[in-house]
């Protein structure tokens, strides 16, 4: 069953909604990782091994942490790949888009599998 | 009535005919200037859509940082601890502010563009696009302040 | 004659067929602050150089005849004063991501051909009046699609685009802008056949979203939204072809 029009489409909605979810989410997740690194103790001792492994057993924490990760990163992935055809980067388009969209889907993959065994 | 060939007006061959046209062009010996792989200094708006779509690049390269928090974690305290340590010193915390900028600037230009993709008209005239831009950024405050109460509170 | 006037230096790019290396002339025009480049440009055919070859007609933004890069920004050359540059000189050049026919002249077929494949006209459907009658439209029907319908035709949008710029086959700003012109039309009932055009590669999907058509556009059509809206009709068209495949082809 082949789909209406070209299946750039899909990669858009993909796209789309993970550029949503990483405009939302991640400003503030970087925020949270940064704190520690201007010497702020309150923000070391809130990322301490207990508290945040704590944190990420909750099944829905982790669900979501996941979501954030996969569909910013494939949200990232679409980008990059037409970057580099807009910039003329030597590089075939259907080897970018491989490359990108698997990097992604590798990275999604092996945070599912660390979120999973924790 | 869903048969494409009775649907088409009988001078269009296929939907992408143009293409053929176009192909056949491109055997022309004419010279065809183009904005050429320097195309986003041209200009400042050129520019900041450059600027814009290396969010990306930024993104992802802190969504990696991420990840090997999470493994990390899964490895066990003592290699947690030494991470934290890593992502901690000065040059990942400088990494570490110029993602937090890009990535800022991927919000404020994925916000701002947003109401592109949908025109709403109110009777003749266009609703404002702040009708739509400022939902926007108090969901994104309520989900920051969120994101940020669940980790330090 | 009169006392001599201010100059400003003028070049300007020239290719007759044939000729395989870029090539620029010098003018020195009049500096008259009421002049539009397209003025200095007649002036040069009129007094200089007559075989300067570049196209023009109404003189006051309407025909889209008369755009040109001038200092390497797609314009129309009837609205570009030549206040805004002097006294530093002006290039001229014709617009990018055309192939030059001469000197300032771009052969527009691909753009006519890609116009031409989105079918802008209205295709009659469901929405056909009584014979002798005329179609209605209220004034909210007509503010679906005013906007889009300003387009001139000038394509100034394809010269600011880096896409267009890297791929020849994309159906562009303008094309876009006018199918979405007849898709919003309630007199219409062409979408179907237009989307099968906009949902290509060659279609919507080429766009990255730059935004600079609507930047560089003369009548404020904004081709960048109507871009956008397209690609989201389209996306939605793809997603319903897979949750009900019998509904479409």
């Amino acid at each position: 069953m082949k789909p209406r029009g070209s299946n750039e489409a899909l990669f858009w909605l993909i796209f789309s909604g993970g550029g949503v979810v990483s405009a939302m989410l991640i400003p503030s997740l970087i925020a949270s990782t940064i704190l520690g690194g201007f010497g702020i103790e309150e923000a070391q001792v809130a990322f301490s091994y207990d508290r945040i492994y704590s944190l990420l057993s909750n099944w829905i924490v982790r669900i979501v942490v996941l979501a954030v990760i996969g569909a910013s990163l494939m949200h990232a992935a679409h980008r990059i790949r037409h970057t580099i055809h807009d910039t003329r980067i030597p590089i075939p388009d259907p080897i970018a888009a491989t490359l990108c969209y698997l990097s992604a889907l590798g990275a999604s993959g092996l945070a599912a599998l660390l979120l999973a065994g924790l | 009535m869903t048969d494409p060939e009775k649907r088409r007006p009988s001078h269009n061959l296929h939907s992408n005919w143009w293409l053929n046209h176009t192909r056949y062009r491109q055997r022309d010996t004419r010279p065809r200037p183009d904005l050429g792989a320097t195309w986003w200094l041209r200009g400042s708006s050129y520019f900041f859509v450059f600027i814009r779509e290396l969010t990306s690049v930024f993104i992802a390269l802190y969504l990696i940082l991420f990840i090997g928090l999470i493994a990390a974690l899964y490895i066990g305290a003592e290699a947690y601890n030494d991470y934290m340590e890593l992502l901690w010193s000065p040059p990942l915390t400088v990494i570490q502010v110029f993602t937090l900028l890009f990535a800022l600037f991927h919000t404020v230009t994925w916000f701002n563009l947003t109401p592109k993709a949908v025109r709403i008209l109110k009777g003749e005239s266009p609703i404002s696009p702040l009708f739509l831009i400022t939902p926007l950024y108090i969901v994104w405050l309520g989900v920051s302040s969120i994101v940020l109460w669940m980790i330090f509170s | 004659m009169t006392v001599d006037t201010d100059r400003i230096p003028l070049k300007i790019s020239r290719y007759t067929e044939g000729q395989t290396t870029d090539g620029y002339d010098e003018y020195m025009v009049p500096y008259n602050e009421d002049w539009v480049v397209l003025d200095a440009l007649n002036y040069i055919k009129d007094y200089v150089d007559g075989s300067l070859a570049y196209r023009w007609s109404c003189r006051m933004g309407v025909c889209g005849s008369c755009g040109m890069m001038i200092n390497g920004k797609p314009k129309l050359t009837c609205s570009a004063f030549l206040s805004e540059y002097y006294p530093d000189p002006i290039v001229v050049e014709p617009l990018a991501n055309f192939r030059v026919e001469r000197d300032l002249i771009v052969d527009m077929d691909d753009f006519i051909h890609k116009l031409d494949s989105v079918k802008p006209w209205l295709i009659e459907g469901d929405s056909v009046p009584p014979a002798n009658r005329e179609y209605k439209q209220t004034p909210a029907q007509l503010a679906k699609y005013k906007q889009y319908s300003m387009c001139i035709n000038c394509t100034l949008c394809y010269s600011a685009c880096p896409v267009a710029s890297n791929e020849p086959e994309f159906v562009g700003p303008a094309a876009i802008a006018l199918a979405q012109r007849y898709n919003l039309d309630s007199r219409d009932s062409g979408k179907e056949q237009r989307l099968d055009v906009l949902m290509a590669n060659e279609g919507v999907w080429d766009c990255t979203f730059v935004g600079e058509c609507s930047n560089v556009c003369p009548k404020g059509v904004d081709p960048a939204a109507a871009i956008q809206q397209a690609k989201l009709e389209s996306a939605l068209a793809y997603a319903k072809s897979l949750i009900m495949p019998k509904g479409n082809k």
